[in-house]
Order: C-alpha cells, then sequence, then structure tokens
C-alpha cells in the first residue's frame, strides 16, 4: 500500500456538500484497496487536502473521479510525523 | 416477522439501524421457546444490528484484556499497520454469535456450535447486520437440530464473518434438552 | 483449491508435521476465578442485556438454577497477565518501541512449534462448542492440542498447510464447558 496527498481546488464548495461526499464509510473508503484517511478543508478559498492510502495512484484517482473534486497536484508521502511519532511509509 | 436480509440492504444507515431486533433484558426474561416444529428452512432469523464507535472497541479492548493497538490506536493503525482505521474485534464478532444462537434457543433449547472465518475490516462508520437463514433440520435423539449460515454484514454488503451453526430445539411434546448438554450418538 | 499436493509437487505435510497432529500442551489453570465483575464488564462489552446473568432469582427459576456465563468469556482469561509474571506490555515496548501492544509474550500451555519452513500465516476460520455454561466461583483450565493438520495445494499450484489447533476448557469439577479451534493457513 502507499501513501498520497492530493490539493484539489473546489471553488464554491459548501459544507453541507462536503459532509454528503465524506459521511458514510462507503464514501471514504469506497474499497478494500483505497482509504481516504483525511480530508482538511478550507472552504472560504474553496482549497482541499486529501490524504489517501490505496493500492495505487489509479485507486486514488478513481476516489477523486467519483467526488467530483478535481485535483491540481498529487504527492507520494514517504515520512509522516504524528504527534511526536515519526512512520517512515 | 424479520425483514429480509436482502431488504435491509436497500436501506441507509438510519433505516437499517430502525429495524434492529436485539432483545432488551425483559424480552430475554419472558422469551418463548421457539420448538423445532416452529422453524422451516428458509427461515431468516432476527436481525442484530450493531454501529460500532471507538469507545465500544476500547470497551471489549478492557473487558477481555486486550492490549493490541490497532483496535485503539488510530496512530498506530493506520501508519504503522496500514489499516484503514481502528480496527472492529474479530473477538467481539465472534463473541456474538453465541449470544446470538443463545438467544434464539432461549429459555430451554441449546446454541451447540457455530464456525466461522474473518474476512473483511471492519471500522467505527460501519453498520453492522447480524444474520442467519435455516439450512436444515432433523430429529435425532429425541431433540431437534436446526442448522443455519450465518453471518455479519456491512451496511454495504460486504460480508465479513460467513459462518454456520447447529443450535438444538426441543420437540414440542419431547423432553427437555439434557443440559448439561449431551449430544446424541449414532 | 485441490487436496493434497500432487506427485510432481514437495508434500509439506512430512511425517514430522503429521506427528503433530494430537499433541497437547500442559493444562493450564487461568488466573482468577469467574466472577461477578468480569461477567458485568463482559456482557456489557459484548451488549448482552440477559438477566440470566445478573439477576439472580430469576437465574435460580431457570433450566439452569444459578446465573450464567457466556461460555466464550472464559476463552479470554487465558491471556491474562498473571500477577506473579514480567508486566508484558512494559517488556513489549522495552524489546520494540514499535510494539503492537502484545509483543512476543509466551503464554502457559502453549504448543510447541510446527516443524515447517512455512512462515506467513493467515486466519482460515474459528469454531464454537458448548456443552455448559460456566458458573460464578468456577476455577477454568484449559488445554491447547493440535486437532488436525491437512495439506492443500493453492491456484498457484504450491501446496499449504491449514493447522487446526483446539483449546478445550473445564472447570475445577473436570466438567467439559466448551472447546474452541482456530485455524490458520501456513504457507
Amino acid at each position: 500500500m502507499a501513501r498520497f496527498l492530493a490539493i484539489h481546488n473546489v471553488s464554491g464548495l459548501t459544507e453541507e456538500q462536503f459532509r454528503e461526499k465524506l459521511s458514510a464509510v462507503s464514501k471514504w473508503r469506497p474499497d478494500r484497496r483505497t482509504t481516504i484517511l483525511k480530508v482538511y478543508g478550507d472552504l472560504s478559498r474553496g482549497k482541499l487536502v486529501t490524504e489517501c492510502e490505496a493500492v495505487e495512484q489509479e485507486h486514488f484517482e478513481d476516489w477523486i473521479k467519483m467526488t467530483g473534486w478535481p485535483a491540481e497536484s498529487i504527492f507520494n508521502v514517504d515520512l509522516v510525523m504524528q504527534v511526536g511519532n515519526i512512520w517512515k511509509l | 416477522m424479520s425483514a429480509p436480509l436482502e431488504e435491509l440492504l436497500k436501506m441507509n444507515r438510519e433505516e437499517i439501524q430502525s429495524h434492529n431486533e436485539r432483545p432488551t433484558a425483559d424480552e430475554l426474561r419472558n422469551k418463548t421457546q421457539t420448538y423445532y416444529e416452529d422453524v422451516n428452512v428458509g427461515d431468516e432469523l432476527p436481525k442484530y444490528i450493531y454501529s460500532p464507535t471507538p469507545t465500544h472497541l476500547f470497551r471489549w479492548s478492557a473487558a477481555i484484556e486486550n492490549y493490541h493497538r490497532i483496535h485503539y490506536d488510530l496512530d498506530f493503525g493506520m501508519n504503522h499497520d496500514k489499516n484503514p482505521s481502528i480496527l472492529v474485534h474479530g473477538s467481539w464478532k465472534q463473541s456474538v454469535v453465541p449470544q446470538y444462537l443463545k438467544d434464539f434457543t432461549l429459555p430451554k433449547g441449546w446454541p451447540w456450535k457455530a464456525a466461522f472465518e474473518h474476512r473483511a475490516m471492519l471500522v467505527p462508520g460501519d453498520t453492522l447486520i447480524v444474520w442467519a437463514v435455516v439450512t436444515n433440520k432433523y430429529e435425532k435423539g429425541g431433540m431437534g437440530f436446526i442448522e443455519m449460515d450465518l453471518g455479519m454484514k456491512t451496511q454495504d454488503g460486504v460480508e465479513s464473518m460467513p459462518g454456520s451453526a447447529t443450535v438444538v430445539l426441543p420437540l414440542k411434546d419431547g423432553a427437555d434438552i439434557p443440559y448439561p448438554f449431551v449430544p446424541p450418538t449414532d | 483449491m485441490a487436496q493434497e499436493a500432487p506427485q510432481d509437487v514437495e508434500s509439506v505435510l512430512t511425517p514430522e508435521v503429521k506427528a503433530m497432529i494430537g499433541v497437547a500442551g500442559e493444562v493450564i489453570e487461568a488466573w482468577g476465578t469467574v466472577d461477578v465483575e468480569y461477567l458485568r464488564r463482559f456482557t456489557q462489552a459484548v451488549m448482552d442485556p440477559d438477566p440470566r446473568y445478573w439477576d439472580e432469582d430469576f437465574a435460580k427459576s431457570t433450566h439452569y438454577g444459578a446465573i450464567i456465563v457466556p461460555p466464550i468469556m472464559i476463552s479470554y482469561m487465558t491471556q491474562r497477565i498473571r500477577p506473579d509474571a514480567e508486566d508484558a506490555i512494559t517488556a513489549a515496548f522495552v524489546e520494540n518501541p514499535m510494539s503492537d501492544g502484545i509483543g512476543s509474550v509466551k503464554r502457559p500451555g502453549e504448543l510447541p512449534e510446527i516443524p515447517t519452513h512455512l512462515v506467513r500465516t493467515l486466519n482460515a476460520g474459528n469454531e464454537i462448542e458448548i456443552y455448559q455454561y460456566p458458573n460464578i466461583g468456577d476455577v477454568i483450565s484449559f488445554q491447547n492440542r493440535y486437532h488436525d493438520i491437512r495439506e492443500r495445494v493453492g491456484r498457484d499450484g504450491k501446496p499449504f498447510l491449514i493447522i487446526t489447533r483446539e483449546i478445550t476448557y473445564t472447570n475445577q469439577d473436570k466438567a467439559l464447558l466448551c472447546i474452541t479451534r482456530q485455524s490458520s493457513i501456513r504457507r
């Protein structure tokens, strides 16, 4: 499994729409290969950052297409610091 | 009459939860006996619905003294084990099964045996449906044996615990099921 | 999935592996007794409100004559860290700062390893058979045994083992309470 980060431009996205797109488990875990771990939103500026664990980038891109939140860029994630723990992915 | 599993799987989470048939303490206290003759092949048993949260998982870990981090430490689970979230315990799932069979056979039947596999990972946010369907019935040694397929499906129809079970029900004009239970010999 | 390995594939069900079928560990007495507090915490955690677990007068009036205990509950008594043993959690993190919380703690009554070169282990299923409800005050003993070992051939043509371990649980009167089995694939 690999970890990816994407930056999205979604101008005009409301909180209600954000919640609707992510509320059920199947919306953030569309299949066994793909989990959307986090989505950060600055809705006033229409910016989203998404963190995804997937077998390959193509599976993440499938989810991106499904949500209709186009990604401006997608990165690989090799290292994470979370609450003082450092993980090499 | 239990809502068919097929129908439940078409519903949203809230609708599924409204079909929960887990009995209350009073219902278990006053439960009337289901007899062998009352059951038919193809019958669906009641549906038990669960919506586990991280706190439910923590309570289970504490109750059975299971310190595996994948069940309570989200950081570890996601970044070390690459799990989608903290995970519902296989041990909890398998502990629900004997309860489910006990409830069906009360007050004087016997929840004899079950077998199951652990498949899909389950996470907080999933709505879980425990189900069973009668597949066979036979009399032996003056007792009624009911065989069933069972499992625990998510709201999306993913089967996380395919299994089977055999329970024992008294015959309407039969003797009590012996306790402790002794299976009849051939 | 085929049965045993065909003739041109080397079998992994060697005589040494086959000889492990039926091998049993020591009979171990679990720490503590079956008590009302563990029963309360367990039945609340599994979300079973049955008054047979907590209403003594009602339980006495039932077929079972006393407060009953879910048999599977006693199976978790085997993993208790004994107070006379090393603190297993602290030891796990000393051994490995990235420990999964369980570590490599040896539990009493464990079975000897299967003498096979196959190292990858996958859970293949569980079983439970119930014969009698435990009661409050029971002292539980358990014994591990290799119940069965079989060979199968995967879709890739490689043989693997299905190993079934069995644990038998009895009370202080040596009455059989329940049996659990756990099968694993070793490939």
